[in-house]
């Protein structure tokens, strides 16, 4: 009962951090569940596309109006995130994966000082959004950023949201709330496929995904009732420091594709 | 279909999403408080009326699992269908690459 407890606890944990964020949560829910509660990685990551899931169903039904996911951006982004995810097969055969580990610390680290920058379009990523109050730009950067999503989820398991926030609010203009929501609409269409790939691998353990899923669910939704009371600067900062702390996790440890 | 318009879809998404979200909730709590008397009613502790429980539970826990997995997919369903915007062109094309990412995604897991 108590393992059930600290999963529930796990859960809740990444599914507020993950709503908050506009992350699926799998980048808290991975290591804990692999590291602290010793699951093969292959069930760690089962679990967590499962609570991924439920971040994206939980945070949709608790979208408010102007705080709503850009369906249309999110469709686009996510063509280029396919795309990133087929190159990133084509990129594991050709290059190391330490040179690619650096690479994505190095992009880490610089979207974490873009998203803090002085200057920029801080105002209006931070303004009340409401539909067709902002305007969608450098779609170019947006794009390249979306498939090193889809490379960096294709060769890492992790869902890219960490990328794709910072950038579409920072570079591409959309409010934070916005990009927030769009991402977690993206992420859950990436999960969705491949949780069925788990589920038909028996990688998705029921005892080890439900609680955690119920946990997360919960914490979604408490996740997006406090995002309204959180200074957008403060969730700014949450960002930044998490980027930072895994940029710096990727050259301590390194990354293994999974 | 224009970025930069979150659009209003709320009503049905937010419908659907609740719906989901409830259902999903039940069967899988229903499913982990099943399993866990299963296994004390296997370890003989608490057993109301000599009952048993058995693999059912997994079934729960499994169509909760299902219900969230197939949420993204209606999803991306009503949007395409309400959109007022863009011919119908661009949004099978989008379907199409969605779909393409959904097999990618699931090459890549599965491999």
């Amino acid at each position: 009962m108590a393992l059930l407890v600290g999963l529930f606890a796990a859960g809740l944990t990444a599914g507020t951090l993950g709503a908050l964020l506009g992350l699926g949560g799998g980048i808290f829910l991975v290591p804990l569940l692999a590291h602290l509660f010793g699951y093969p990685l292959r069930y760690a990551v089962g679990a967590s596309l499962v609570s991924v899931l439920a971040t994206s169903a939980a945070v949709a039904a608790a979208e408010k109006k102007g705080r709503v996911a850009d369906v249309s951006l999110g469709l686009r982004l996510e063509i280029a995130t396919a795309a990133g995810a087929v190159l990133a097969g084509w990129v594991a055969a050709h290059i190391p994966v330490t040179l690619l580990g650096v690479g994505f610390a190095i992009v880490a680290f610089g979207t974490a000082w873009y998203t803090l920058r002085a200057h920029g379009p801080r105002a209006s990523a931070e303004a009340p959004s409401a539909p067709g109050d902002y305007q969608v730009r450098r779609w170019k950067i947006g794009y390249a950023a979306a498939s090193l999503a889809g490379a960096a989820s294709g060769l890492f398991g992790v869902g890219g949201g960490f990328l794709k926030v910072p950038v579409m609010q920072s570079v591409m203009g959309v409010p934070l709330p916005v990009a927030t929501a769009t991402s977690n609409f993206m992420i859950g269409i990436t999960a969705a496929a491949s949780v069925f790939v788990y589920l038909g691998r028996g990688d998705v353990l029921p005892l080890v995904a439900v609680p955690t899923a119920l946990g997360v669910l919960l914490g979604a939704t408490l996740g997006v009732r406090l995002q309204s009371h959180i200074a957008p600067r403060l969730l700014r900062w949450s960002l930044a420091v998490l980027l930072v702390v895994l940029g710096a996790q990727v050259l301590l440890q390194g990354f293994r594709p999974v | 279909m224009n970025a930069g318009q979150p659009f209003d879809l709320d009503r049905p998404t937010r419908r659907t999403a609740r719906v989901s979200v409830i259902l999903s909730l039940s069967l899988m709590t229903i499913g982990l408080f099943g399993a866990l008397w299963h296994r004390s009613s296997q370890s003989g502790l608490i057993v109301p009326f000599g009952m048993t429980f058995a693999d059912p539970f997994r079934f729960f826990m499994a169509a909760g699992i299902l219900i969230l997995a197939l949420f993204p997919g209606v999803r991306v369903a009503i949007a395409l269908v309400s959109f007022k915007r863009g011919g119908s062109v661009a949004k099978a094309v989008i379907a199409a690459v969605v779909l393409a990412e959904l097999l990618v995604s699931m090459l890549a897991s599965g491999s």
